[in-house]
């Protein structure tokens, strides 16, 4: 009896270590994946013709009435952005606009622009306007609040420009228009990086 | 009350002689016939996403890896018979967003390595599944093999996900079956 439960012992031991071994053979061995996201903060004006066109008032039918400026405006143009902010480096991106150095709005006159809401067909943190601006050789914030998003691409998208040309309401403003000052400008929009 | 005494002895001497030799037949079987299973992962992927060009867009709806980014290996030194084994896969992320899915295929067949003991075999694993934290199945075979190239591809990418540098530990592991 003894020897019969020895040999089952044995057995036994023989069995369990030899399966408990084999169910040990296991390898494990691992590597890394590194996915680098980039800032990113670009933009761009879009239209749906060109981007260049002519504000001019209208020039009076009636002797003795003043120049109409109510159709010397362009709404054709789209702010349009993608940026990705750093979540430790900066958390918001700023767009400003200026007219660039070296022209300027003819004298008597003035430029504003706006920009209405995003359209909605990107996805994100969008940028809020901060409203009608004037135009001049400084750069003035012009949307502020921009997060990671993007605005979607091409016109149409992103955030539609209005610009006005307007009579500055400034005395004597009248008296200083000159019909040979017609004159190009650059309108330049930054987005803070 | 002395001879009950002798017995227990000499039965402990006739367990301790067979446990000694059923042991020793373990090892032999271990070492001997089973031989050591291992693997190898060779290769990393580095990505840093292709930057937006034209304002306004958001990236790329995937971007995928090389077909033979990673290189795995299964084999088992003094195998005869079928060695049959499986890999199974995993991610352990060190800094990832949710919102950015990792897939993985494999791309051949590798390389053979019963030299002439029959042809072996490989097969699943050859359409992109998702790498997710908890461990899956993603391929087997029979007899050992190298150089199985391995491809990744990576979907959600957003510029909606903040900058930074992203990082997964991808973490094979091979199951004698």
């Amino acid at each position: 009896m003894n020897k019969f439960f020895a040999n089952t012992f044995c057995l036994v031991l023989l069995i369990c270590g030899t399966i408990s071994l084999k169910a040990q053979d296991n390898a494990t061995d691992a590597h890394e994946v590194n996915i680098k996201i980039p800032e990113v903060a670009i933009l761009d004006i879009e239209s749906t013709s060109s981007t260049s066109f002519t504000l001019a008032p209208e020039k009076p039918t009636e002797a003795g009435l003043a120049l109409d400026f109510s159709e010397a405006k362009n709404t054709d143009l789209w702010l349009n952005y993608s940026s990705i902010v750093g979540s430790t480096t900066q958390s918001e991106r700023t767009i400003d606009v200026k007219i660039q150095d070296g022209s300027t709005v003819p004298e008597g006159l003035v430029l504003k622009v706006s920009a209405a809401a995003d359209e909605g067909n990107g996805d994100g943190e969008m940028g809020t306007p901060v409203g009608e601006i004037t135009l001049s050789n400084t750069a003035q914030d012009f949307i502020k609040g921009i997060g990671s998003c993007y605005t979607g691409s091409p016109a149409k998208n992103g955030h539609q420009l209005t610009y006005l040309l307007e009579l500055n309401s400034a005395d004597g403003s009248y008296g200083k228009i000159d019909f040979d000052e017609s004159t190009s400008l650059k309108i330049v929009y930054t987005i803070t990086e | 009350m002395i001879e009950k005494f002798m017995i227990i002895i000499k039965w402990k001497k006739a367990v301790f002689q067979r446990s000694f030799f059923a042991l020793i037949f373990n090892f032999y079987l271990i070492f001997s016939l089973q031989g050591q299973t291992s693997m190898s992962v060779n290769g990393n992927w580095n990505y840093t996403v292709s930057p937006v060009i034209e304002a306004g867009n958001d990236f790329s709806l995937f971007y995928t890896s090389a077909p033979d980014q990673v290189y795995l290996s299964a084999d088992k030194n003094k195998a005869k018979g079928n060695f049959k084994w499986s890999f199974s896969i995993h991610k352990e992320d060190v800094l990832w967003d949710n919102t950015m899915r990792l897939f993985v295929k494999r791309t051949g067949n590798g390389t053979n390595t019963s030299n002439g003991n029959g042809g072996g075999l490989i097969q699943g694993g050859t359409a992109f599944q998702e790498i997710n934290n908890t461990d899956n199945f993603f391929f087997s075979g029979k007899k050992g093999r190298v150089d199985i190239p391995v491809q990744y591809q990576i979907q959600g990418l957003s510029v909606l996900i903040p900058a930074d540098n992203y990082s997964t530990n991808i973490v094979y592991t091979l199951r004698e079956e």
